[in-house]
């Protein structure tokens, strides 16, 4: 329950939206779709202001990026043309995993990532898929642009705090991509999930959950190198190496819902399989 | 502040505090098919249509509706016009304390306006964030399903 809010600003300019952001310091905060601020964390602000009239719900293809504006909804991201290619399938799986029809209509690629946890479908899925995101901040009374690499970490997280998320960009080409996650329910966040993409000739992964006793998304770097070796061809044993390989990578994190050894188990298998579908193999043999 | 939207096909302008939230505005002025239940964004008691798409009123701060056009149960019909969808309700038992029905009924409007003639599948998906402690799921599946079935590829209503 919102205790102290008084004010409530729909500015319809980035500029307009971030002075009002600087001008009220730690007790202002940005509105996208709600399903977060809305629900908690929010008792001591006492301004909220409300993206829906700055211009970010675009979504923008060109021959070899697409841009997709932070007030996309992940509604649209399940339905949207743009997004129907073969390299852009953790993308829709990583949204249409996302709780419920009415909650989807209103959550945004911004908030997502603005909350991302580390232990989310989406951002998994953006790492993979090499995004970046366009950010406007406010240095010393001028607003900045800039674009930067999805935020992996939580040190490069909180160096998002202050900046307005304007859109992903994801690179384009011809490759494919797959996201592989389990919960124990529909509803419930995934205890893993692991995206795998193909680009450039090269293989890219990311997992959730795999944080030496945090939740947290990272790379695998040394599970990537020897994929990418494969996209030409593949080894028979090629599954029992990429497991190894994962295990190897992935810490074990624990929490309530899962045993650290369970979770790594169950984050390499996704990993095979996020891999069988970007080489276009069966998942299961 | 003052706002102004459209709700259930009238203009009005509504007094409103910041912090009030859509679920409170509406009940406020006497629409008290939208309900009250979590207020958290789990349960779906609270959906309205908002622009033609379902969404949960109980995150949706009533400020955030200025300018848009929202839909509650009671615009789609009444005890002496019901809607099909509301009929198909009461005609497949899929009440019982009815708690969780103008939810679930502002659910499937959204979805039949967009896919008239929905599977099964998309159907459970649409009700999915819509727990209900009493029919067991199957009459209210059973109700949509019925109305779609009228429908000829056109909107329900
Ligand atoms: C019942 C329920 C179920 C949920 N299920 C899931 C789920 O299955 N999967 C999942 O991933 N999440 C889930 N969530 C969490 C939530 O819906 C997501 O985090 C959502 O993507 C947040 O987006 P939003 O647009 O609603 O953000 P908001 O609530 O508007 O904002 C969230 C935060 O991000 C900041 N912010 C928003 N947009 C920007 C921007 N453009 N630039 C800078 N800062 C910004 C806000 O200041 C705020 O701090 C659930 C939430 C609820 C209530
Ligand atoms: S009261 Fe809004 S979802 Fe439960
Ligand atoms: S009819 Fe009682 S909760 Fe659904």
């Amino acid at each position: 329950m919102y205790l102290a809010l008084q004010r409530y600003s729909r500015p319809s300019t980035v500029h307009e939206c971030l002075e009002l952001l600087h001008a009220q310091g730690g007790r202002a905060a940005l509105l996208s779709g709600g399903t977060d601020l809305n629900a908690r964390e929010h008792e001591a602000l006492t301004h909220v202001i409300d993206l829906q009239a700055l211009p970010l719900a675009e979504v923008r293809a060109s021959a070899d990026s697409l841009r997709l504006g932070a007030r996309v909804t992940l509604a649209r991201l399940r339905r949207e043309p743009a997004l129907a290619r073969p390299e852009l399938a953790a993308l829709r799986e990583a949204a249409g995993a996302y709780a419920v029809v009415a909650l989807q209509n209103r959550a945004t690629l911004g908030g997502r990532i603005m909350v991302d946890r580390g232990t989310e479908d989406l951002p998994t899925a953006l790492v993979a898929l090499g995004a970046e995101l366009e950010l406007a901040r406010r240095v010393d009374g001028q607003i900045v642009t800039e674009r930067e690499p999805y935020p992996v970490g939580q040190r490069a997280r909180a160096a998002l705090e202050g900046a307005l998320v304007c859109a992903v960009v994801l690179p384009l080409g011809t490759g494919r991509s797959a996201l592989r996650r389990f919960g124990r329910t529909a509803v419930d966040q995934p205890l893993a999930s692991v995206a795998a993409a193909s680009r450039a000739g090269a293989i890219h992964l990311a997992a959730n959950v795999q944080g030496p006793g945090a939740a947290d998304l990272r790379t695998l770097p040394r599970s990537e190198a020897l994929a990418s070796a494969w996209l030409a061809g593949r080894p028979a044993d090629w599954r029992a190496q990429a497991r190894v390989a994962l295990l190897g990578e992935l810490a074990a994190c624990e929490d309530p819902w899962a045993s650290g050894d369970y979770r790594r188990d169950l984050s390499a298998t996704l990993g095979v399989r996020a891999l069988a579908a970007v080489f276009g193999e069966p998942e299961i043999v | 502040m003052k706002i102004e939207l459209k709700v259930n096909g009238k203009d009005v302008a509504w007094d409103c505090a910041p912090h009030e939230f859509l679920t409170e505005a509406l009940r406020r002025h006497g629409l008290l098919g939208t309900k009250r239940g979590c207020e958290s964004g789990d349960c779906g008691a609270c959906s309205v249509l908002l622009d033609g798409e379902e969404v949960p009123s109980c995150l949706v701060l009533a400020a955030q509706a200025a300018g848009h056009e929202v839909t509650t149960s009671e615009g789609l019909g009444d005890f002496a016009a019901p809607h099909p969808l509301q009929q198909a309700f009461v005609d497949h038992t899929a009440i019982q304390c009815g708690f969780c029905t103008p939810g679930m009924v502002i659910a499937a409007k959204a979805l039949l306006d967009v896919e008239p003639r929905p599977s099964e599948h998309a159907v459970r998906e649409c009700l999915a964030g819509h727990p209900c402690r009493c029919t067991g799921y199957v009459k209210p599946i059973q109700a949509v399903l019925a109305v779609a079935a009228t429908n000829a590829g056109g909107e329900a209503r």
